[in-house]
């Protein structure tokens, strides 16, 4: 099961990799960090209760109290505010999709907003596509750089034809 | 024969307050508010009354409805904790009219202390030390020029009607004061519509240094010897200590500071609690600031080094209690303690930070006091000030103290909130502050805010991840 | 210590055995296949059955059932070789966000996941187990299809599955997660099934697979293109998710349990959120552009509108022109099905009917209310519709509304014409609640269509430049008179109009008043949808 620890634009994974119940006072965890698909670190973690309150061990020799007792949907660290999602990360924060911009029905290219070079943001209305007796505005849905135009005013498209390439902008 | 006595603040010092009630076994009665209808310091009140009211005007700055309330409620004695009306002397004698005691010095002596230049000509007519300067009010850059050749630059503009560190300006010639003059008094002004201002001798790298008083109706007045509070930014105080680390084993300055204290308590006939606040040089001299007619935010630490409970000597005092004190020698200090404030911000822009109690625990080492008004779920606004609660330690000396505070800090738990718990942290583990040698520009010279870790630990996180879990799992 | 047992004297030693024997058996049971194919499973990029149940479900909840079962099966020397514990399948009980679900999951590791009689009756155990405990049953599939050596026993086993998927359809929901090949027969189960979740590049499926089809009608298709995860979800409609990997696959699992119920008999609990219900929303003030001939995202709204911005949709890459998914307003959960201007003018036809049409019938079998947002023009025309049926298809969407009993509510945000206005959850077809936007324009069809004829007789003579002056002027009387919710308004169709920044709370506050609704309807075997 993953956790999303996610502040600002640094989105990480808790990943938990295991989980087994040692016997009625102990469970054993395995824990990773990724973060851009990229492995940060891993850990074993060992807890058990005691007196009514739970402590946690990396090697069952040292062990250390845990305040924390319940999930929170957001966290304060230091000076960060950090919002914890357990097991999903809901949809509608939705993830950036690519910059290449197809038509998704077929129809007419009334004007072409911007050209190759220039830079746009997310967003940015770039292209009018009449369709269905409606003048659809086709948007950027990243920022970045206009790679390439294939196609050209008073064009007519079929569906699925790629008009405009855009390239990310590098942060 | 008991008492009722009502509590017109709110927050960790009515708690205190209330406590110090309960002790005497009177009746505590406290307020609430609209907004904070759910306030902690209700707990250890017996009676609560509702104060009517949106803004601090209508509610804990309202003179009328508080004397009304405490009539209607047959109350004997008022405590106003501090801020909000503690040195309004209109309210003392407004309570007094009303046949109410006020908790705190008679009202001629919170006028007289409440102004500065006033406080200052009084304090030098007594022969008390004060910072060089002019007296009163300067009329012309002339006449500032001319006192400033006299005490010896760098000196400080300052506005009569100032405070909390603004309406101040540092001059190190005559140059800059003939630039700054004129500015000065039109900001002032518009800040505090007084334009006048003042010319100090401006202190190289000062300490902090006051002195609890402590007096009863009878003309006793005793004094709880000193604390220092040099770590501070733009004058907000973040950590206090008693004894001073500055003064030290330098038991005839301590006496002098604090004997000099009593002097100026003695000629206003204060009978009450309050602090003398002084500014130290390098060179050990020492100049009064300004007194304070009230009970102050840090003192805890005072109580933990004498021993004695200065909330119950306070109501004590006023009601004609017995303060259990025979003379002065009784008093007498060990240990060290200090405090650090801990409150509700961001800890690298220590601007406030509202937001939502989740959880607090604490596991603390022997010796820790901790005033606070927390606890889960409790919604700190922006509308009162940041200020959570006082984490205090006491140690046998001021390494053990400080190191009981590290423990401390590391023991201190609240989620939910931005504390500036981390910046504690990093102070307790600097070398100039171990050593006790700092002034006031501590914060900006030594800049802590840089040195604290704000990256994520992740297995810290792994803990608290596997404590949920198992908790869920059903350990 | 000794104990007695028939005269035989029993010492712990022989306990100790006892208790060996078992732990053997369990370790021999994690392994499943082996080292050597649990590596290749890995290696494809795919977990093990045991290692999805154990990301799927939360931390140390799974309960096994039938962990040592084996096949029963001598032909073709079965008896003889090793016999793998379990039989390939997974089964048992386990949380999900705290909710109970029963769940199997198909080991490729063992015979390819192949099912076998005893394969099938341990998954017709726990589907058992989920109807008659009234959990949710979510099944993963990974299996290379029936075992050949046990015959007919097979296929009589996927037989009992289907049976069993058809009795609980509507009682308790049904996940199918589709991890690997499902192929031939196999495919019916999740099909019956609420929702169908694939991920991408590793998992396909199809009734006949690309061999077959090369042999019979000579076409050259690969098993991607045939049935992998976009296939499914953009061109069948068969698959409702598409994740692009496993781990994803888990978290729009749990995502989605959030939404449904347990079981019909349970009402749902609220969502915690922190979001507050009276909040304007004056980010979609301007949403609807004034000009109708422009289109825009319906998404901008619901997403302005739900808790938390958490909009699950279903489906999303299929029929695009309609949406449908699940959120919460205030903390009640609620199914969101709305026309989608973006594309294709937000049109009804036939792939959107069905999509629409199976969704409202799921929420009406589960209790969950229905908010319907609405800007459709109408009907796409054309012979691929006319062919296709959009005759019976289309009316799917109007059947499904008419025999809901849930709450429906119902929001016009800008166009509702002709027999489209009647389908999309029209108060004639007792939605509770119906809304409009001050943009609404509710009339038989469009202005330019509806003025070429009723005015014919006029516009006839003219051409040219008089002929579009008197058009538009006849045009613009028809949109001051129709284009505008108010005709409707008067008549009572429409029970409120509401401005765009009211959105939500007016939404939550009918929610509440809806809560206890209940309607009856009269007593049958079962209607006769036009299927």
């Amino acid at each position: 099961m993953r956790y999303y620890l996610i502040e600002n634009e640094n989105e990480y994974i808790i990943d938990l990799t295991k989980t087994e119940i040692l016997s009625s006072d102990l469970v054993e965890f395995e824990f990773s960090t990724l973060k851009k698909n990229e492995l940060i670190n891993k850990k074993t973690v060992f807890v058990r209760k005691l007196a009514g309150q739970y402590f946690a061990s990396f090697d069952q020799q040292c062990w250390n109290k845990i305040p924390r007792q319940n999930m929170p949907r957001k966290m304060i660290y230091v000076d960060k505010v950090i919002d914890l999602y357990r097991g999903y990360k809901p949809s509608g924060l939705a993830a950036s999709g690519e910059g290449d911009l197809n038509t998704q029905m077929p129809g007419k290219v009334v004007k072409i907003l911007a050209k190759t070079g220039d830079q746009v943001s997310k967003g940015q209305t770039l292209l009018i596509l009449e369709a269905m007796k409606m003048e659809n505005e086709m948007r950027s849905n990243i920022d970045g750089v206009i790679k390439e135009i294939h196609v050209k005013e008073g064009q007519a498209l079929e569906q699925g034809v790629l008009m405009i390439e855009i390239a990310p902008l590098k942060k | 024969m008991t008492k009722r006595i009502l509590i017109a603040n709110r927050g960790e010092i009515a708690s205190r307050i209330a406590k110090a009630i309960n002790e005497l076994e009177f009746v505590a009665i406290g307020f609430w508010t609209e907004s904070e209808s759910q306030a902690r310091h209700l707990e250890f009140c017996n009676e609560w009354i509702k104060l009517v009211g949106v803004t601090h005007a209508e509610t804990y700055l309202n003179i009328e409805q508080i004397v009304r309330l405490a009539k209607e409620h047959k109350v004997d004695a008022v405590h106003p904790g501090y801020g909000f009306l503690s040195e309004n002397a209109d309210f003392a004698e407004a309570l007094n009219k009303a046949g109410i005691i006020f908790i705190g010095p008679h009202s001629d002596a919170i006028r007289v202390m409440g102004d500065k230049a006033t406080s200052k000509m009084l304090a030098k007519k007594a022969g008390i030390p004060v910072v060089p300067g002019s007296s009163k009010a300067v009329e012309s850059v002339e006449e500032a020029i001319r006192i400033a050749e006299e005490i010896k630059y760098p000196v400080l503009l300052k506005a009569v009607a100032g405070g909390g560190g603004r309406g101040m300006r540092a001059c190190l010639n005559e140059q800059e004061i003939k630039d700054q003059f004129a500015a000065l008094q039109r900001e002032s002004m518009a800040a505090f519509g007084n334009g006048d201002l003042l010319v100090e001798k401006l202190i190289i790298n000062p300490r902090h240094i006051e002195v609890q008083i402590l007096a009863d109706k009878n003309g006793n007045i005793y004094h709880f010897f000193e604390r220092e509070c040099s770590i501070q930014r733009r004058h907000q105080k973040i950590i206090e200590e008693a004894p001073s680390p500055f003064i030290g084993d330098d038991e005839e300055l301590r006496q002098k500071i604090c004997s000099t204290a009593v002097d100026l308590a003695k000629v206003v006939k204060y009978d009450s609690a309050g602090t003398v606040e002084f500014i130290m040089a390098e060179d050990k001299s020492f100049y009064f600031l300004e007194m304070n007619t009230r009970i102050q935010v840090e003192h805890p630490i005072t109580e933990e080094i004498t021993g004695i409970d200065l909330i119950v000597c306070m109501i004590q005092s006023a009601i004609g209690g017995d303060l259990h004190i025979p003379n002065q020698e009784f008093i007498k200090r060990s240990g060290h303690a200090i405090e650090c404030r801990i409150c509700a911000e961001d800890p690298l822009t220590m601007l406030p930070a509202p937001g939502k109690v989740y959880g607090f625990e604490t596991s603390f080492p022997q010796g820790t006091r901790f005033d606070n008004c927390l606890y889960r779920g409790l919604e700190v606004t922006p509308d009162f000030d940041p200020m959570v609660g006082k984490l205090v330690t006491k140690g046998i000396n001021r390494y053990v103290a400080v190191r009981k505070m590290r423990a401390a800090l590391k023991g201190l738990f609240i989620e939910g909130l931005k504390t500036n718990i981390s910046l504690h942290q990093v102070i307790m583990e600097n070398e100039n502050f171990k050593n006790g040698s700092y002034s006031t520009n501590f914060i900006i010279v030594e800049n802590p805010q840089a040195k604290i870790n704000t990256e994520i630990d992740f297995l810290k996180f792994y803990k608290e991840l596997a404590g949920i879990e198992a908790r869920n799992i059903g350990l | 210590m000794t104990g007695f047992l028939g005269g035989i004297i029993m010492s712990d030693d022989v306990i100790e055995q006892k208790r060996d024997r078992l732990l053997a058996l369990r370790k021999e049971a994690e392994i499943g296949g082996g080292e050597a194919r649990i590596a290749k499973q890995h290696a494809q990029g795919k977990y093990t059955a045991r290692e999805r149940i154990q990301r799927l479900i939360d931390p140390g909840s799974f309960i096994e059932f039938d962990r040592l079962v084996t096949h029963r099966c001598t032909q073709f020397g079965m008896e003889k070789k090793k016999k793998f514990l379990g039989d390939g399948v997974v089964t048992g009980i386990a949380e999900i966000n705290g909710q109970k679900v029963a769940l199997y999951a198909q080991d490729f590791t063992c015979w390819g996941g192949a099912l076998g009689a005893a394969h099938a009756k341990k998954i017709c155990k726990i589907m058992d187990f989920a109807l008659e405990n009234r959990i949710p049953i979510i099944g993963i599939n990974d299996s290379g299809g029936a075992r050949i050596q046990e015959g007919v026993e097979s296929l009589g086993g996927y037989a009992e599955i289907f049976y069993r998927n058809v009795k609980a359809s509507g009682v308790i929901p049904q996940i199918s997660m589709i991890m690997g090949p499902c192929a031939g027969g196999a495919v019916y189960s999740p099909a019956i099934t609420d929702f169908i979740f694939m991920v991408d590049k590793t998992s396909y499926m199809f009734v006949t697979g690309p061999d077959v089809i090369k042999t019979v009608t000579h076409e050259e298709v690969t098993k991607e293109e045939l049935g992998g995860a976009t296939t499914h979800n953009e061109k069948s409609g068969v698959a409702n998710f598409k994740c692009t990997d496993e781990d994803e696959c888990f978290e729009r699992v749990r995502e989605l349990l959030i939404y449904i119920p347990p079981s019909n008999f349970v009402k749902q609990v609220q969502k915690f959120t922190s979001d507050t219900i009276y909040r304007d929303n004056n980010k979609i003030k301007f949403t609807v552009p004034a000009n109708p001939k422009k289109p825009y995202d319906m998404r901008d709204i619901i997403l302005e509108i739900v808790d938390d911005a958490h909009f699950l949709e279903v489906h999303k890459d299929y029929a695009r022109n309609i949406i449908v998914g699940f959120a919460s307003i205030g903390g009640v959960k609620i199914g969101i099905l709305a026309n989608q201007p973006a594309v294709l003018a937000g049109v009804l036809d036939i792939d959107s009917s069905v999509k629409g049409a199976r969704f409202v019938r799921f929420c009406d079998a589960f209790d969950i209310p229905i908010l319907t947002l609405v800007d459709v023009p109408g009907f796409l025309p054309g012979t691929v519709q006319e062919y296709g049926g959009i005759i019976k298809h289309g009316s799917k969407l109007l059947y499904a509304y008419a025999e809901a009993t849930v709450p429906l509510i119902t929001l016009i945000t800008r166009k509702s014409y002709g027999g489209a206005y009647d389908v999309m959850a029209s108060k004639h077809l007792r939605a509770d609640v119906n809304l409009a936007y001050p943009t609404a324009e509710i009339a038989v069809m469009g202005a330019d269509g509806a003025v070429s004829i009723v005015f014919r007789n006029e516009l006839n003579g003219l051409s040219g430049e008089e002929l579009d002056k008197k058009k538009a002027e006849l045009v613009k009387n028809y949109e001051d008179q129709f284009a505008n919710p108010y005709k409707a308004a008067e008549l009572g169709y429409i029970d409120a109009i509401i401005l765009p920044e009211e959105t939500r709370q007016r939404i939550y506050e009918f929610l509440t008043v809806l809560k206890e609704k209940k309607v009856e309807r009269p007593k049958r075997k079962h209607g006769n949808i036009q299927l």
